[in-house]
């Protein structure tokens, strides 16, 4: 049996266990959990019967629904490699994806073209399409991964994706026996039980749903309640109190989106007792206004893509600070010879290795197995504080984004002879991304902008551009941040926006 | 010159296209903490995604836009009511009128 398969039979074994509980709901559907295995059994005979013996590394592009979930157990009880891919990712990102990782099908939403174009084939009982990208030059059929694309572990159960700098996302292989310990430190560390009701805001290629919802919610038998769309104060009010909820599981946003609601559905909230955020800094006032007005606390957890959960709160009156270690999980702070202090972290759900970046994790590792997170930090009785970021991706609300990626798409436009972007804070105190850029050539914000817009995914668009004669580097060609933050202030200072490059060269 | 939807105004207090569509420019510009001005969203014609606004930009502006007209628009289900300046000031006419706001 593939690992994949040990992991859908884990899955299968919790639907056994919980019957005719309730699993899941979402957009007015709900099902039991021997119906969802049901149907999860049935999916699976329909993509083995779709994809045939070939196709076994599939992506799944789309957006958080009973249909997703469908698929994506379905293509572990199959014994299919299931890729969760961001569904805000275009043309560029999935690209990398199929050559860098060696994916030749994709699962999407269907109601768009796929942005790959190839054959589209419904899959019956499903708004999820399959696409089969056309092969590649060189390549010898449509759907046979390009050549000397790497091979996943043979452990491999699912693959996620994180921030990469080479125009590829960069792919983390998870082992079941990882996914399973995610699942039962996440239980059994925050108390989740039968009773649960659990309404998640996040998608599932985010590890705050990925280790949070996906598989722990299903593994206690407690029920999964998927938020569909953006969301308002008032949608996740309406949400909570359809769902019952007594979890909910968000991003900080969310929460400021909620304690600033001119018309708070108080009342709403009255069954929800813990209330999870992560993946982004919660503002200590955010906290303060939220927790005072629902009456609810907020459990901050931390965790990271390639360790999966690593702390979390347990205590109701601690507001400060990320909690101790779940179950499983090692935290040890480490002086930096520039006196930094780094937090590292050991769990039992780290991820295999990154597919399209053999060795990269392991370079990431100490001697003793621990992962360097680049986040700073300290312990103060086994609580874990952040206090910021040696450097690498930007966080924007949950989403890492690395600089190099998108300096690399600016640097393809004619007329840029340099780039730089860096995270940037705009009026409302969220963070923006900003791009410095130097050249010859007539340029303005609405070209970058579109430029950035046909290759990135929207989140990866810069908001800010500022045109100045040459970015600032050091003699070994690093942007000087300090300086380059100064002069980004002074131009915008004097001439104001939209500007040009003609201008300033 | 009084337009039909100026003379609107007067019987019901709704903003005519003109007032309407420079509020929501605004609206715009505040959700998007200012990164995108007004003069960026009509270089743009208007269209969001164009001019650069952003998911937190979009949840921002769905919040206000529910808040001060009551017009809720799901962007799974009427992803066109957020495609532009254009397309909003139509969904929230229609709301304020069946809503009967002043």
């Amino acid at each position: 049996m593939a690992d994949g398969q040990r992991l859908g039979a884990a899955f299968l074994a919790a639907c056994a266990e919980h019957g005719e509980r309730r699993a899941v709901v979402a957009g007015g559907e709900e099902l039991s959990y021997a119906r969802f295995a049901a149907l999860v059994r049935e999916r699976a005979r329909t993509l083995d019967a779709l994809l045939g013996p070939d196709l076994v590394n599939v992506g799944l592009h789309a957006a958080n629904s009973i249909d997703y979930l469908l698929c994506y157990y379905a293509l572990l009880v199959a014994g299919r490699l299931p890729f969760l891919i961001d569904a805000t990712f275009g043309a560029a990102e999935l690209e990398g994806i199929r050559t860098s990782c060696g994916v030749p099908a994709f699962l999407f939403d269907g109601a768009e073209p796929f942005p790959l174009g190839g054959e589209a084939r419904a899959v019956p009982d499903s708004a999820l399409t399959l696409a089969v990208p056309p092969a590649p030059a060189g390549a010898p059929e449509s759907g046979v991964p390009v050549p000397g694309a790497p091979e996943p572990g043979a452990s491999t159960a699912t693959c996620r994706f994180t921030s990469g700098t080479t125009g590829a996302p960069k792919c983390l292989e998870f082992t079941a026996d990882a996914v399973i310990a995610a699942a039962r430190t996440w239980a059994a560390g925050t108390g989740l039980g039968p009773d649960d009701r659990v309404l998640c805001l996040a998608g599932f290629t985010n590890g705050l749903a990925f280790n949070t919802s996906l598989l722990p919610v299903f593994t206690v038998g407690a029920e999964l309640h998927l938020y569909q769309g953006l969301p308002t104060s008032g949608g996740i009010s309406r949400a909570v109190t359809r769902a019952a909820a007594t979890r909910l599981v968000a991003f900080p946003l969310a929460y400021r989106l909620l304690a600033a609601a001119p018309r708070p559905d108080v009342g709403a909230f009255a069954g929800v007792t813990r209330a999870v955020s992560a993946a982004a800094v919660l503002d200590p006032e955010v906290r303060r206004g939220f927790e005072s007005r629902y009456g609810v606390r907020i459990a901050d957890y931390y965790g990271i893509a390639e360790t999966g959960p690593c702390t979390y709160e347990r205590e109701p009156d601690r507001s400060e600070g990320l909690g101790t270690a779940l179950p499983g999980v090692s935290v040890k702070v480490v002086e930096l010879p520039t006196g930094e202090s780094e937090v590292r972290v050991r769990t039992d759900s780290m991820a295999a290795g990154y597919l399209n970046a053999p060795g990269a994790l392991a370079e990431r590792l100490d001697p003793d197995g621990y992962y360097r997170t680049g986040d700073l930090g300290h312990l103060a009785d086994g609580r874990l504080f952040v206090t910021g970021r040696l450097g690498g991706p930007i966080n924007l609300a949950g989403r890492k984004i690395d600089p190099a990626e998108i300096e690399r798409t600016l640097l393809a436009l004619d007329g840029v002879t340099d780039a730089a972007v860096f995270a940037d804070t705009d009026a409302n105190g969220e963070t923006v991304l900003h791009a410095a850029l130097a050249g010859s050539g007539r340029i303005g914000r609405a070209e970058v902008v579109d430029a950035c817009r046909a290759r990135l995914a929207p989140f990866k668009v810069p908001g800010r551009v500022t045109f100045l004669p040459a970015i600032p580097r050091s003699t070994v060609g690093k942007a000087r941040m300090t300086e380059l933050r100064r002069l980004v202030r002074d131009t915008r200072a004097a001439d104001g926006t939209p500007q040009e490059l003609e201008k300033k060269a | 010159m009084s337009t039909a939807n100026e003379a609107a105004r007067t019987d019901t207090g709704i903003p005519g296209d003109a007032e309407l569509r420079t509020e929501i420019e605004l609206l715009v510009e505040t959700a998007t903490g200012r990164v995108v001005t007004v003069a960026d969203l009509r270089a743009a014609d208007g269209e969001l995604d164009r001019a650069g606004v952003n998911s937190i930009g979009y949840i921002n502006l769905m919040e206000v836009l529910e808040q001060r007209y009551d017009a809720v628009i799901d962007p799974e289900a009427d992803p066109e009511h957020l495609y532009s300046v254009d397309s909003i000031v139509r969904f929230v006419r229609a709301r304020l009128t069946e809503g009967g706001r002043a």
